[in-house]
């Protein structure tokens, strides 16, 4: 069997003139964390829902486990477990009831099925708050048990950790991390905070305006992402006359009157340091810093949107 | 097909709606017994006997209460799903929205037969407590049936009303009026033929209900075309459910959040 679990090709949602997603192609692979990190309104979400045919592509196919979604929905989305934006359940019922709801039309026979799925969210069973007195941390965590409920091979989670608190967003994290890790699940999760995406997977795909700009694992990005040594000096001029000069190379960035990046990082800060304070130079900082997915995905968009 | 009919009655547990339905399918009887205190002489039942307060009751029930209560749970139920953003959920089961609809239109027809058994215990407990004479095993046993009968033939009736309306999010309460205009202009058919294939009065002919009070007709409406109506209402139902697809959005929806990716404040000023 493929090694690819989704595979997307040429994958294109159009909403009238305005193509939401755009020959989009993703590759998932088998019992890996995927992160498709994009802004609000990239394409995250709506690409999710044709992977679920919630919505129908204008064009392009879906592949998962190797059949096209169109036409194998019933043997395809039974492995699947989902979260798809905001928690929706029946706001009269408690989280318990909700999940016994979608276990009977999932035919799930196991009978800790429920509690065990509540228990690795951290919210408790047979408890007699109803969905509407849930705070959005315990609706998000419900979502998350019902998409785990019937162990599915393969987790859709789109913005898992929406509206959890930090500490709720760790647990998650790692319980993410363990379903990947222990069970062999594969699960292509979306966010735009880009720390926890970076913290969690193992692939990345950017989305931009529907448009897929990179898909690569996280330690290719990390060695394509730049390594520099910044400076912070009392004359940045000085500064880069005595790199020129005493250094040889060009390769700095002028960031403002006092600071400079210098990229190439074989140079020996201790030399350069030393070389600063003889010439007379007061050098307030001076460490070796790396992109981070951060400074990466700006570069990949262009910037825009950054808040 | 079972376990969405079972799912579906899980999901009314603490439902406020139900209580409208309770409310209103409590009116026939007390309509049917306060008309007759207040109502002048020559417009009195003669004798206003169990057996007459049934027929009152059942009659108030299909012109007035059954088709709006009926379109107004089956269409809110249906809505819900839309308004409480659950088709994500379901959808991925899967659980088709046209197999989901069966579901419901099911679950929701034996609600309606629930809700004319209701029907009968109120119309038996107000007849009780008002004094009215004439209580017997027989007119018991029949007015269950016709009652219980009724309620079916009447859901049948308006089913491709909660149908037709459950194909866009907040259309069911344009089905509650269509369903009470239905209802009421039920009153003004005289002829045979009229009654006969009328959806809402077909019942009465099924259910062997004698209208001649009510409708001043003596000549009883033909059985077959009464059920040939029900029937083809039943066709359309699913004729309306097959044809129906999960509405699609037209434009990309928005959300109300920032369009920005999110930052800690550690990461902005990095």
């Amino acid at each position: 069997m493929s090694d690819i679990i989704i595979e997307t090709k040429n994958l294109t949602k159009q909403y009238g003139e305005q193509k939401s997603v755009a020959n989009l192609n993703i590759h998932v692979k088998k019992g890996r964390i995927y992160g498709l990190l994009g802004r609000n309104g990239a394409g995250k979400t709506t690409t999710m829902k044709m992977l679920l045919n919630l919505t129908q592509p204008t064009s392009g196919e879906v592949v998962i486990f190797g059949k096209n979604i169109q036409g194998n929905e019933k043997k395809i989305l039974p492995r699947i477990g989902s979260l798809i934006e905001a928690p929706g359940f029946y706001p009269n019922l408690t989280g318990t009831e909700n999940l016994s709801i979608f276990a009977r039309l999932r035919g799930v026979s196991k009978r800790d099925a429920i509690s065990s799925a509540l228990e690795v969210v951290g919210l408790p069973y047979g408890d007699k708050k109803l969905f509407s007195q849930y705070s959005l941390g315990m609706k998000q965590r419900l979502a998350i048990a019902l998409a785990i409920m019937h162990d599915p091979e393969l987790l859709i989670l789109d913005e898992p950790i929406n509206g959890l608190d930090p500490i709720g967003i760790a647990e998650v994290r790692s319980f993410i991390r363990e379903l990947c890790d222990a069970r062999g699940k594969t699960i292509l999760i979306s966010s735009h905070i880009l720390s926890e995406i970076a913290l969690l997977v193992d692939d990345i795909g950017i989305i931009d305006h529907g448009v897929l700009l990179e898909e690569k694992s996280l330690a290719e990005l990390e060695e394509k992402n730049s390594k520099y040594v910044h400076f912070i000096v009392s004359d940045m001029a000085q500064a880069a006359r005595i790199i020129e000069q005493n250094f040889g190379t060009k390769n700095y960035t002028v960031e403002d009157d006092h600071s400079l990046r210098l990229y190439d990082v074989s140079l020996p800060v201790t030399a350069l340091n030393r070389a600063f304070i003889e010439n007379g130079l007061e050098v307030a900082e001076a460490h070796t810093c790396e992109d981070t997915l951060e400074d990466y995905f700006k570069r990949v968009t262009g910037g825009e949107g950054i808040a | 097909m079972l376990s969405i009919i079972k799912t579906e009655f899980e999901k009314l547990k603490r439902l406020h709606i139900l209580l409208i339905g309770l409310i209103g399918m409590a009116f026939p009887a007390i309509l049917s017994v306060f008309t007759q205190a207040v109502v002048t002489e020559e417009g009195k039942v003669q004798n206003f006997d169990f057996a007459a307060l049934f027929n009152s009751s059942i009659w108030n029930s299909v012109t007035i209460f059954m088709p709006v209560i009926f379109t107004l749970i089956g269409g809110y139920l249906i809505n819900r799903e839309y308004t409480d953003n659950t088709l994500k959920s379901i959808l991925p089961v899967p659980v088709t929205f046209r197999r989901l609809l069966f579901g419901k239109l099911l679950a929701i027809g034996l609600l309606s037969v629930v809700f004319g058994f209701y029907c009968y215990i109120i119309t038996v407990l107000v007849g009780y407590l008002s004094g009215v004479p004439d209580l017997s095993v027989a007119v018991l046993v029949k007015s269950l049936w016709q009652m219980v009968g009724i309620a079916a033939c009447t859901y049948i009736a308006v089913l491709p009303i909660i149908a037709f309306t459950s194909k866009r999010p907040g259309a069911f309460m344009g089905g509650v009026i269509v369903s009470f205009i239905t209802g009421y202009s039920g009153m003004f058919i005289k002829n045979v033929v009229g009654r006969s294939l009328y959806p809402i009065l077909a019942g009465f002919t099924v259910i062997g209900f004698d209208t001649k009070t009510f409708m001043n007709t003596n000549e009883p409406a033909n059985l077959m075309l009464s059920s040939l109506s029900l029937v083809v209402m039943l066709l359309l139902t699913i004729m309306i459910v097959m044809l129906t697809n999960l509405p699609q959005a037209t434009s990309k929806n928005q959300k109300h959040k920032k369009s920005n990716i999110f930052l800690r404040p550690g990461q902005r000023s990095r």
